[in-house]
């Protein structure tokens, strides 16, 4: 049975769930910026560097890169908690993937553009900041805020350090009463309302883009 | 140096290198690792200030988490820890497959959870002094009349938990049904038993596989959807887990150990918390069967 303490319980789960996903977001999306110009940069070092991240990143499982972080880094001498340590991994994770959308718009940017600012005499950085970037992340924002539901449905990893979200504080709940369906069914819909206004706000945000700047 | 920074170079260029720099990346970090795994000894315990246990929240009646707050038999041995140890305890709550990692890489100092002393957790790990017997047994719905004995276990399908006991009573359970020319059905695997426990109860599952004491809880909250079985295997116990080799850490919880059941407080929680007494609990951890471990 769902009581109200039980559904207090859960939202205090949720809460989590939000914040390390909203901190992982935050910093993720700017880093993924940064690491996608490193792979598109002149330099052969800086861009195998970026590119070997990014692979390794992408190929391991979130769970087992987040205790790779909690377990792993004591060893080089640097210790975390575990909300850190959680919010630090899924940055790092969500990192990478940003990354790949970001490259793919800067890929695809109409090299045209970029040689008439040239020609107009306009640095690279001032190039970037006032032609490419203001088109680059419009193109991206759909992909980046799918990466970004991506994400929040792959934070209950992070309860293998102990950092209690939404989805352990449902088993938490099953273990005691030996009931799973009735927390994990409340915890679907709670998922479900987080990332419905997510898409909503994405969506509004979308949609005001077109209306003020028109389409690209 | 010149020659390794020369051969890393050319590496880099290929998508094959790149993999192999990552292998002799992770195989440094796990050498790292290596070493440190002994775990903090009590000296260095006492210099820092603290002990680190790890305990586990989806136990019961051992440790589990209601309304957030901890509770179970090893949450109040933990509390009884505190009151004697001459240093803080810090607690961290978390899943059972985050503990022994934890453990094994000198995160935390003590798995102060009810794990079950088997063969291959000795191979890894060591173990105090017994807190509660832990011998395997099984449940099954209420009234299945097929499943009257163990050797009914045959060809039936079976839950157990992902690198529990549970799972390594298998071949154990395996060697009794052949002796009535039977054998291992379907084995389902499960992160959590409130799962399996939802499973057998959904007829996808004809037993799940625990320990005597969890299940007996399970039964006293659920009498009319499951009913206990007979014992699998052999004698078993559960203890508190530390790393391989960390005897100071082992000798002070021995200790503690020792002073709860001179005193009855062992025997009080036990009955608080378990509903059930183990009055000649060995005061050295054995392996199944009551073989000792050193």
């Amino acid at each position: 049975m769902l009581t109200a303490s039980i559904l207090l319980d859960l939202l205090n789960g949720a809460v989590v769930t939000v914040i390390v996903s909203v901190a992982a977001i935050t910093a993720g999306v700017p880093l993924g910026l940064l690491l996608a110009l490193g792979r598109c940069s002149k330099g052969r070092i800086l861009r195998a560097a970026c590119s070997t991240y990014a692979s390794f990143v992408r190929a391991v499982p979130v769970v087992t890169f987040v205790m790779l972080i909690y377990f792993g880094l004591p060893a080089l001498g640097w210790s975390l908690d575990p909300l850190p340590a959680a919010i630090l991994s899924l940055t790092l994770n969500t990192t990478a993937f940003n990354s790949e959308i970001w490259r793919a718009a800067i890929v695809d940017f109409p090299q045209g553009q970029l040689d008439s600012a040239t020609a107009f005499g306009m640095t690279r950085f001032v190039a970037f900041r006032t032609i490419v970037f203001p088109q680059i992340w419009r193109a991206s924002l759909p992909s980046l805020v799918n990466e970004m539901t991506l994400l929040i449905k792959a934070s209950p990893a992070v309860a293998i350090i102990g950092v209690v979200d939404l989805t352990r504080k449902g088993r938490q709940i099953a273990a005691t009463t030996y009931e799973p369906l009735p927390p994990f069914l409340a915890a679907a819909v709670i998922y479900g309302v987080v990332l419905l206004l997510l898409v909503f706000a994405a969506r509004t945000l979308e949609r005001q883009v077109r209306v003020r700047l028109g389409k690209i | 140096m010149t020659t390794l920074t020369d051969a890393m170079r050319r590496l880099c260029g290929t998508q094959v290198s790149r993999w192999l720099l990552l292998v002799v990346a992770v195989f440094g970090l796990c050498a790292v690792g290596a070493r440190v795994a002994a775990g903090a000894t009590l000296d260095e315990i006492k210099k820092r200030g603290y002990m680190i246990v790890a305990t586990e929240d989806d136990y019961p009646p051992f440790e589990y988490v209601v309304n957030g707050k901890p509770m179970g038999y090893d949450h109040a041995l933990l509390a009884e820890l505190r009151k004697v140890a001459p240093f803080e305890i810090r607690q961290e709550i978390l899943p059972w497959q985050g503990i022994l990692p934890g453990v094994a890489s000198g995160k935390y100092d003590v798995a102060l959870t009810a794990a079950v002393i088997t063969d291959e957790r000795a191979k890894s790990l060591d173990f105090t002094m017994p807190i509660s017997e832990s011998t395997m047994a099984y449940v099954k719905r209420k009234g299945d009349t097929r499943i009257q004995a163990i050797k009914d276990l045959s060809g039936k399908t079976l839950g157990v938990q992902q690198g529990g006991a549970s799972f390594q009573v298998l071949p154990y359970l395996e060697t009794d049904l052949k002796k009535t020319g039977g054998s291992l059905g379907n084995i389902v695997q499960y992160g959590a038993f409130s799962e399996a426990y939802q499973d057998l109860a959904n007829k996808r599952l004809d037993a799940v596989i625990h320990n005597i004491v969890s299940l007996s809880t399970l039964v006293n909250e659920k009498p009319n959807v499951f009913e206990l079985g007979q014992r699998v295997g052999e004698k078993s116990y559960a203890a508190w887990a530390i790393a391989k080799g960390n005897d100071s850490v082992r000798e002070f919880l021995n200790n503690f150990l020792a002073k709860e059941k001179a005193s009855g407080s062992m025997k009080k929680l036990q009955t608080e918390w378990l509903k059930i007494t183990f009055d000649d609990l060995p005061s050295q951890p054995m392996l199944p069967g009551d073989r000792p471990m050193h």
